[in-house]
């Protein structure tokens, strides 16, 4: 149990099982892209340089000048991108407590969706694991059917599903007490490379 | 043409106040949905110090600019004849 973790709208006397959140590798890929194009700078000023080209920022000229106002922007704004992407997936995150299971969505700024799903009303857990990439850094995603007809939750890039829905199906019977357990299945797709 | 310098630092100014204005709804969404985790934390002080080290970068690369004086740009000269025919 994360007792020392608490989320907004949270019970008081509610207990969080278990949270997560996305696979690293989600952010991982957009960090390497941010850090790439941060590189750009100065892998053009070293081909410049191998080229014979030199040019050194000079406060006495305007291009200089100009040069490293625009460079500190660039940075400025690729740090601020990276941060708002890690805050998109940082504030993700899926939890299962001792009542419901919460699904928290971040999608951008001032753009938050919250769903919760009581325990008693879940009906089938689906895992899904797609692709290469998937299968060898064990995630996935992950289906939660309720009572209702339309499917509302699904959870994708979770890092190992299957222990997420044993854990979330053990306190599903713990907590319907009665009557057959609910249906869990595992569907994975693989596709040969 | 002679450009004053300190233009080139509003404009600077105020691409830095955008980027400061994002900078505050970031972290503040960090810290009030952040869950109260250390990775919350640390990443949020981990960003502010990145965007000083860039600025204080800046300021001290362009330390030696008059930004009281101004920049002259030689524009080409540029005729156009319009000979009478």
């Amino acid at each position: 149990m994360n007792h020392h973790v608490d989320f907004p709208g949270m019970h008081p006397d509610e207990q969080i099982l278990l949270l997560r959140r996305k696979h690293w590798s989600v952010v991982a890929h957009k960090l390497l892209r941010y850090l790439g194009l941060a590189l750009v700078p100065p892998l053009v000023f070293l081909a410049l340089n191998l080229f014979g080209v030199r040019y050194e920022i000079d406060a006495d000229n305007l291009s200089g000048v100009l040069l490293a106002l625009g460079l500190s922007i660039y940075l400025l704004v690729l740090w601020m991108m990276f941060f708002h992407d890690w805050l998109d997936y940082y504030l993700d995150a899926l939890i299962v407590t001792t009542e419901r299971i919460v699904r928290i969505e971040q999608r951008g700024l001032f753009n938050r969706v919250v769903a919760d799903l009581t325990l008693d009303r879940v009906q089938d857990v689906t895992v899904e694991t797609k692709g290469f990439v998937q299968t060898f850094l064990h995630y996935g995603s992950l289906h939660i059917q309720s009572a209702a007809e339309r499917e509302r939750f699904v959870f994708s890039d979770i890092p190992e599903p299957e222990l997420v829905k044993a854990e979330i199906l053990k306190h599903v019977r713990r907590e319907t007490d009665v009557g057959p357990p609910p249906v869990s299945s595992t569907a994975k797709t693989t596709n040969t490379p | 043409m002679d450009i004053p310098a300190f233009a080139i630092l509003i404009v600077y100014g105020a691409v830095l106040l955008v980027v400061i204005v994002f900078s505050f709804f970031n972290v503040y969404h960090v810290l009030r949905f952040g869950m109260h985790t250390t990775a919350a934390y640390s990443m949020s002080a981990i960003y502010v110090v990145v965007v000083a080290l860039i600025v204080i970068g800046t300021w001290l690369t362009l330390g030696g600019v008059d930004w009281g004086g101004s920049f002259t740009v030689e524009l080409p000269d540029i005729s156009l004849d319009f000979g009478t025919r």
